[in-house]
């Protein structure tokens, strides 16, 4: 199993910190990509391209012996470097070369400390991207030895997070992890005045609650019983609070699906999943939908050789 | 065990109050903070749910029936409306829940009497939302017409009963808010303070207009069909005054409620009845009593006819259609959560208590409320949807009135946030006052009325009875409150 960190010009720490993490915990192998412009093909009369191209090759090094360092020997890694006419094509160029299962990627440098905010590249692949994407905030640091601790999934019951449930379901068995469903009410919705009393949201609250709480044990039930699982509700003003709510561990990350929604419907209907990735303070692997999810086809001598270190 | 006690007494088994608490999860631990909303804001939230349609429109229907005595009708209106209000209010932070009056009638007259106020309510948030949206039509049309010179033509602009064969902007109003209500709408309480400034504001504009052309010539015979004349155009004008009820609902919500409800509902029922009976005089004073018959948009045909140009009838015409649409939207936005309540405890199919995973909005609940009241805007006109509204409300306070007397006597100790002053004088003055308002609604009414009740009937029996929560025994209550 491999999966691919990207990395452009910032961010790459925090993408790394997390490859490394999941290659500890599981059968893992990374792929760094590091992400170039693409030069003109053509020498030109001045040479200037080829100065730039050396510039790049400088830089590629640079990038490449830091990213080494940083992971350390005990990570299998090898090192790419994708030229491309934009990012997002190269990094889907490289995964796909490189077989990766998931990509993982860092936060916009425009976001706050410890939260991931979506940028250029980010927000294309997600539109885009063929395999599910790990968004790592801004700041995200663990320690050398940290090691997955659990897998979260964002769960509606909805079929979009069928989709989100099924990845989560496989992240938490190819890492060894338990799994916790987390449902999100969220009480942001007020109407100013109101002929119903002023709690008639709350009841709607309650109603989803119930609904959501049904929905997951529908879906855990249909896990084998000896799995580590459990199923919790996070309760907030708003999302940023409803994810706040739940408790979170240092090694954990949450699983969400992503609908594509086309440009009109997200306009209009916002979407959950965003407010999610703004909100959460652990890593999210969007998981969009029609993506290719296979994180799961591990050997059983492999998960043994994983418990043995 | 709840069931033993709860699933006795047939058509009148109450539900527990406990349980109605538990519901909302107003008693879970934790959750959103409470909020508090002072008087200033809370009087905004009774003027911003009253000052609707009603005023824009009702002077054409009501002036016709009372001469200028319509002013006395407007005071009379307005007094029933507070009485109500204050009955309301007791019964609202006796059972702090939501789902209106159906959720106290619930708890207090048994099921059968529940679902006949659901009833009612249905014409006071349905129909009242399609009557509303009319007559944001009518002021629509009025602006085109006033700024590009020409209006929609009568085809699409009117109810078949009325020359056209369907009301569009109507629709297409009721259509917008229902995306918005899907999306899930919020409606901040700075929002609402802006629209009811934007409401005074242009019905200032007409007052003032309309005493500039004053004439006391106007205002004789100031009562040309006596006292019946303005009981029976009390009966119509009580449709604008319909909203004052969003105060009383603050009960939990409110800062010191003993104080601030009764003094926030008389403040809006004092400024509402204020505003409207100046723009009765202003009306009246402008034009024999006999021109308003007939007239469409009838505040912006007056100002039209007093300075002969086109802009003042537009601004006034602006102005009703911005602040409007909020009374639409409060409207359906209502009228969904009732539903919703309704389908929780089983009554109605479980499809209006739905919430959809991805906006945490019941959607299908608000789709089949949109669908049934565009119907209703499309093709029924005004006159019948204002005076359904009218009798619907007015029956569903009259029970209220009544709960607040009965509630007193077989549970005098539950604890109330707030207490009707003058007990039993204005539970029994209010009732009395609605009594004598429905008696001044058309024959017509109450016979679209009863069969709207006989549907209500045949749905309750063919189904609610069976599966209503509590006849099922699953009432979930946690505690058990009644002795």
């Amino acid at each position: 199993m491999r999966y691919l960190v990207g990395l452009t010009a910032v961010g790459g720490r925090d993408a790394l910190a997390l490859g490394r993490m999941l290659a500890r915990t599981g059968d893992v192998d990374l792929t760094v990509c590091l992400v170039l412009p693409e030069t003109w093909g053509h020498p030109s009369p001045a040479r200037v391209d080829a100065e730039y191209a050396a510039f790049l090759r400088r830089h590629t090094e640079d990038a490449v012996a830091e990213a080494r360092q940083f992971l350390g020997d005990e990570v299998r890694a090898e090192y790419v470097s994708a030229s491309a006419s934009s990012a997002t094509e190269g990094l889907i160029a490289a995964a796909e070369q490189a077989g990766a299962a998931l990509i993982v990627l860092g936060s916009s440098r425009h976001g706050p400390w410890g939260r991931f905010a979506l940028g250029g590249i980010t927000n294309e692949m997600l539109h885009a991207s063929p395999v599910p994407v790990a968004l790592v905030p801004r700041g995200h640091r663990p320690s050398p030895e940290a090691r997955l601790r659990r897998v979260t999934c964002a769960f509606s019951g909805s079929t979009r997070s069928r989709t989100a449930f099924d990845a989560a379901v496989q992240l938490s068995r190819r890492h060894g992890v338990p799994l916790r469903l987390a449902t999100f009410v969220v009480r942001d919705r007020q109407m100013y005045p109101s002929g119903v009393g002023y709690d008639a949201e709350r009841m709607v609250a309650e109603q989803w609650r119930r609904q959501a709480e049904d929905a997951q044990q529908r879906a855990l039930a249909t896990l084998p019983e000896d799995a580590e699982m459990e199923a919790v509700v996070g309760d907030g003003r708003d999302w940023e609070d409803a994810v706040d709510s739940l408790a979170w561990e240092e090694g954990e990350v949450l699983v969400v699906g992503s609908s594509r929604l086309g440009p009109v419907a997200r306009v209009f209907l916002g979407s959950n999943s965003t407010k999610v990735v703004r909100s959460s303070p652990v890593p999210v692997l969007v998981v969009p939908r029609g993506a290719d999810v296979h994180l799961d086809d591990v050997e059983p001598a492999a998960r043994g050789s994983e418990q043995e270190r | 065990m709840a069931e033993v006690t709860t699933g006795r007494g047939g058509l009148f088994r109450k539900k527990p109050v406990g349980a109605l608490v538990h519901e909302t999860g107003a008693d879970r631990e934790g959750g959103e903070l409470a909020r508090s909303i002072g008087l200033f804001q809370l009087t905004m939230f009774g003027v911003g749910a009253t000052v609707g349609t009603g005023i824009f429109i009702v002077l054409s229907e009501a002036v016709p029936e009372a001469g200028p005595g319509v002013v006395v009708s407007f005071i009379l209106a307005g007094i029933t409306a507070a009485l109500t209000a204050v009955c309301y209010a007791e019964l609202a932070s006796t059972i702090p829940v939501s789902g209106s009056s159906y959720s106290y009638t619930y708890a207090t007259m048994g099921e059968i009497v529940a679902f006949g106020v659901a009833a009612c309510l249905l014409l006071e948030y349905g129909v009242s939302s399609a009557a509303v949206s009319v007559g944001w039509g009518q002021y629509l049309n009025e602006f085109f017409s006033d700024v590009f010179g020409f209006g929609l033509p009568d085809a699409i602009n009117a109810a078949p009963g009325e020359g056209g064969f369907i009301n569009l902007p109507a629709v297409v109003l009721v259509t917008l808010c229902g995306l918005l209500l899907m999306r899930g709408a919020r409606e901040s309480a700075t929002a609402n303070t802006i629209m009811v400034l934007i409401k005074l504001t242009v019905l200032a504009v007409f007052v003032v207009i309309g005493f500039s052309a004053f004439q006391g010539s106007n205002l004789e015979p100031f009562a040309p069909f006596g006292v019946a004349g303005i009981g029976i155009a009390a009966s119509s004008i009580f449709f604008s005054f319909i909203g004052l009820d969003a105060v009383s609902t603050a009960g939990e919500e409110v800062h010191n409620p003993q104080r601030t409800l009764p003094l926030a509902i008389i403040f809006a029922t004092v400024i509402v009845t204020t505003v409207y009976v100046l723009v009765a005089i202003a009306g009246v004073g402008a034009q024999q009593y006999g021109q308003f018959e007939g007239q469409e948009a009838g505040l912006a045909a007056i100002l039209r006819e007093i300075t002969g140009s086109n802009v003042w009838p537009a601004i006034l015409a602006a102005g009703a259609v911005i602040s409007i649409f909020s009374v639409t939207l409060v409207t359906l936005y209502g009228q969904t959560r009732i539903l919703f309540a309704m389908g929780r405890d089983g009554m109605i199919p479980s499809v209006f208590h739905r919430v959809d995973p991805r906006t945490l909005v019941p959607v299908r609940n608000t789709i089949i409320v949109c669908i049934f009241v565009g119907l209703l805007a499309g093709f029924v006109p005004l006159g019948v949807l204002i005076d359904l509204t009218s009798m619907g409300t007015l029956i569903a306070f009259t029970v209220v009135s009544i709960g607040v007397m009965i509630l007193r006597r077989t549970q005098p100790d539950l604890p109330r946030g707030f207490r009707v002053p003058l007990y039993p004088v204005v539970p029994l003055i209010s009732a009395l006052f609605c009594l004598y308002l429905i008696t001044g609604l058309p024959g017509t009414t109450f016979l679209l009325f009863a069969v709207w009740l006989g549907v209500a009937a045949i749905i309750y029996f063919t189904y609610s009875v069976r599966h209503s929560l509590l006849a099922r025994g699953i009432a979930d209550a946690s505690e058990e409150p009644p002795r």
